[in-house]
C-alpha cells in the first residue's frame, strides 16, 4: 500500500516538478533567475515585472526592451490552433465515420496510419517549397492547415474506435423512424459520440498548441506562434531571460487549461468510453 | 396495416447466400413468426423487409407494391430491435416523441401520444428520466412503445425477449400477444425459440440455411412436418428421429438402425416408406407422447424392446430414456410404472410415426 502511494507521489513530483519551478520562476525578479543570488524555492521579492515586460515590451528597473509584446504570437497561437483543431477534427469524424459505417475506402485507416509514421520534419522541406508556391507560409491558413493535416490521422483514428462503439441498431433505429443518414449522423451518432469528440478536440488541440517545429519553418514574422516567440526571448546583454520565458509559459498553459476544465464532464467519460458496454 | 408478399427473395454477400429463393405470403393482421437457428437468414430476411438490406434478387411488396423504390424511411414501418437500440443519450419522452417529431407531427398531438404509449407501457413515471437509466424490462417496453407509436404499416420484432429474463419473458409474451390484437397490425416476429413462436403466431416460417424448410399454422407444422428439419427442430421435447437402412426379408420390411437395432415396419408408416422406390436409407420419427408402455393396442403398433437408463421430471410427467442398442428413445411414462434399470417392451403407433428420406430430408407418404 505504501509503497504504491510512494510511486505515485513519485511519478507527480516528476511531472509537477517543472511546472512548480515555472511558475515561482515567473514571479522572480532578474537576480533570482540564476544562481547568482542563490536559488530558491520560492521568489524572495515577487514581483510581476515579468508579466509586465512581455506584455509591454518594457517594464521598471530593466535596461532592455523588446520589439514586440506577448499579444500578436499570442493571437497567433490561438488562430492557427483552433482553425488547425476544427481542419483536423471535422475531416477526421467525417472520413471514419464513412469508413466504420459505410465501410468505403477500407484501406485508408491503414494509409492515414502512415502519416504519423514518420516524423513530420522529413517532409518539411517539400512541404515549405509547396506552401511558399501557394504563397502560404507566414499566412495564418497555411499554417492552421499543416496543422489539420498533421493531427489528422491522430483525430482519424481516434473517432474511428468511437464510432465502432457505437451499435449499428441505434442508427438503424432512427432510419426505419424516418430519418436520413446525414440526420441520423447529426442527431443520432453525433451525439452519442460527444464525450469522444470533445477529448479527440483537447488533444488535437495540445498537439497543435504545443508545436514548434512547424511554426519555427512556416512563419517568419506576422504569425509567429507562442512556442517560436518564445524562443527570441533572449538579448545580447541580458543573455537568456529565464524569468519571461517563465511568465510565457504560465500563460501558454491557460488556454489549454481551459479548455480541458469546459469539457472535463466529457473528459472522463470520452476517456473510459470503451469500457462502457452499452 | 399492410399485407406483406415477399416473392423469390435471395440475398447474397458476396459468395455467402444468406437467404436462397424464400416466398412468404402475409395476409393484414397476421402475426407471423421466423423461426430457426442461429445464422439461418431470419434477421437477413427482416432487415431486407425493413429496407436496411437490399435484396439481390426476387421482390417484396407491401399491398402489392414494390417496395425497392420506395426509400426506407418513407416506409413506416416499426423495428424493435434485438438490443433494443435504444437513444441513450435521450429522455424516455424524447425516445417516444422521435419518430413523431421526424414525421413532423404536430406539438400537442406528440405530447398526447407520448403520454399514453407511456401509459400503455407503463413507463410514465419515467417520462423525464434519461433513457440510459432504465431497466433491461422497462427498455424492452420502451423499445415497443417508440416502435408501436408511430402507428406503423408493419410491426418487426427481432427477438426481443432474448435478452429478459425467465419471468418477465412470459408476460411480455403474452403482453405482445394482447398488443397484436389491440394494434391489430401485420406482425414478423424473428425467434430462434420455438416455443415463443408456437404460442405467439398465426403461422410460422421455419428457415435453415437460408431456405424456407417449411410455412404454416403452428399446428399444422407440429402435426405435419413436411421434412426432416421441422420434425427436429419443432416439439420439446423433440421428436425421436432414428436413422437407418431400409431392408426387405422375406416380405418383412425392416429399419436397420445405424446403432444396430432394427425397427419391423408395419402399417401406415411402412407404407409411406414404401412410397418411393428410390428411397434405401430413410429416417423414421415419432413424437416421446405417442410411444405407450402397457399392452398393445392396435394390430399394426410396432412393438420394441428398451432398458430404461434415465428417467427425468419434467413438470407432472416423467420422462424416460429407452436404450435400444446404441440407440436412444424418448418415452412419457404416464403412469409411473417404469423403474430405471427396467427391460420394458414398448409400442410406436404406425399411425402417430413419420417416414423421412434420409438423403433428401423431405416427408415420405404424408398424414
Amino acid at each position: 500500500m505504501a509503497l504504491k502511494y510512494f510511486f505515485v507521489l513519485l511519478a507527480c513530483a516528476v511531472v509537477l516538478y517543472p511546472l512548480l519551478w515555472m511558475v515561482t520562476m515567473a514571479f522572480k525578479p532578474h537576480p533570482e533567475w540564476t544562481t547568482v543570488a542563490g536559488l530558491t524555492w520560492f521568489p524572495e521579492n515577487p514581483t510581476l515585472q515579468n508579466f509586465e515586460f512581455i506584455f509591454f515590451g518594457r517594464a521598471e528597473g530593466l535596461v532592455v526592451s523588446l520589439d514586440r509584446t506577448i499579444v500578436g504570437p499570442l493571437i497567433a497561437s490561438l488562430v492557427t490552433s483552433i482553425m488547425g483543431t476544427l481542419v483536423a477534427v471535422v475531416c477526421g469524424t467525417l472520413s471514419s465515420y464513412a469508413v466504420v459505417r459505410f465501410g468505403l475506402a477500407q484501406s485508408l485507416p491503414l494509409s492515414v496510419l502512415q502519416l504519423r509514421l514518420f516524423p513530420p520534419l522529413a517532409v518539411m522541406i517539400p512541404v515549405m517549397v509547396m506552401w511558399s508556391f501557394l504563397g502560404a507560409v507566414d499566412t495564418w491558413w497555411g499554417l492552421s492547415l499543416i496543422y489539420g493535416i498533421v493531427t489528422l490521422p491522430f483525430a482519424f483514428w481516434l473517432m474511428k474506435t468511437f464510432f465502432e462503439e457505437v451499435p449499428v441498431e441505434i442508427e438503424d433505429a432512427a432510419r426505419v423512424a424516418g430519418c436520413s443518414y446525414w440526420r441520423v449522423f447529426y442527431r443520432i451518432t453525433l451525439p452519442i459520440v460527444k464525450p469522444g469528440l470533445a477529448t479527440c478536440a483537447l488533444f488535437v488541440f495540445i498537439l497543435n498548441w504545443s508545436d514548434y517545429l512547424l511554426a519555427l519553418l512556416l512563419t517568419q514574422r506576422d504569425w509567429v506562434t507562442l512556442p517560436v516567440y518564445m524562443a527570441t526571448l533572449t538579448s545580447a546583454m541580458g543573455g537568456q531571460m529565464y524569468g519571461m520565458k517563465a511568465a510565457l509559459g504560465v500563460i501558454a498553459a491557460i488556454p489549454p487549461v481551459i479548455f480541458g476544465l469546459m469539457i472535463q464532464k466529457h473528459l472522463v467519460r470520452g476517456l473510459t468510453f470503451g469500457a462502457l458496454k452499452q | 396495416m399492410s399485407s406483406i408478399q415477399i416473392q423469390n427473395v435471395t440475398k447474397r454477400f458476396g459468395d455467402f447466400t444468406a437467404v436462397d429463393d424464400i416466398s412468404i405470403d402475409i395476409e393484414e393482421g397476421e402475426f407471423v413468426a421466423l423461426l430457426g437457428p442461429s445464422g439461418c437468414g431470419k434477421t437477413t430476411t427482416m432487415n431486407m423487409i425493413a429496407g436496411l438490406e437490399d435484396v439481390t434478387e426476387g421482390a417484396i411488396r407491401f399491398d402489392g407494391q414494390d417496395l425497392s423504390r420506395i426509400r426506407i424511411q418513407d416506409r413506416n414501418i416499426g423495428f424493435v430491435f434485438q438490443n433494443y437500440a435504444i437513444f441513450t443519450h435521450l429522455s424516455v419522452y424524447k425516445n417516444l416523441s422521435y419518430g413523431l417529431e421526424v414525421k413532423k407531427v404536430d406539438r400537442s398531438e406528440i405530447d398526447r401520444r407520448v403520454r399514453a404509449m407511456a401509459d400503455r407501457m407503463s413507463i410514465t413515471h419515467r417520462l423525464d428520466q434519461p433513457a440510459s437509466s432504465l431497466s433491461v424490462n422497462e427498455m424492452q417496453k420502451l423499445a415497443i412503445g417508440r416502435s408501436a407509436i408511430v402507428e406503423p404499416r408493419i410491426f418487426l420484432l427481432d427477438e426481443p425477449l432474448s435478452n429478459l429474463d425467465a419471468g418477465f419473458r412470459a408476460y411480455m409474451r403474452a403482453e405482445l400477444k394482447v398488443l397484436q390484437h389491440e394494434f391489430g397490425q401485420t406482425m414478423i416476429y424473428v425467434t430462434h425459440d420455438q416455443i415463443e413462436a408456437m404460442s405467439l403466431a398465426d403461422k410460422i416460417a421455419i428457415i435453415d440455411q437460408g431456405k424456407l424448410m417449411q410455412y404454416g399454422a403452428p399446428l399444422d407444422i407440429y402435426n405435419d412436418p413436411q421434412n426432416r428439419f421441422v420434425a427436429n427442430f419443432v416439439g420439446s421435447p423433440r421428436m425421436n428421429l432414428v436413422d437407418g437402412e431400409l431392408r426387405e426379408e422375406r416380405g418383412e420390411l425392416h429399419l436397420m438402425l445405424h446403432g444396430g437395432a432394427e425397427i419391423p415396419l408395419a402399417g401406415k408408416v411402412r407404407a409411406d416408406f414404401t412410397s418411393d422406390a428410390r428411397v434405401h436409407s430413410g429416417s423414421f420419427g415419432i413424437r416421446p407422447q405417442d410411444i405407450y408402455f402397457g399392452d398393445r393396442r392396435g394390430p399394426t403398433d410396432i412393438t420394441m424392446h428398451g432398458k430404461v437408463e434415465v428417467l427425468e421430471r419434467v413438470g407432472p410427467k416423467r420422462l424416460a430414456y429407452l436404450q435400444v442398442q446404441e440407440t436412444m428413445f424418448l418415452a412419457f411414462d404416464d403412469h409411473a410404472q417404469l423403474e430405471v434399470g427396467d427391460d420394458v417392451p414398448f409400442f410406436l403407433p404406425s399411425d402417430a410415426s413419420m417416414a423421412f428420406d434420409l438423403d433428401s430430408g423431405r416427408r415420405l407418404g404424408g398424414r
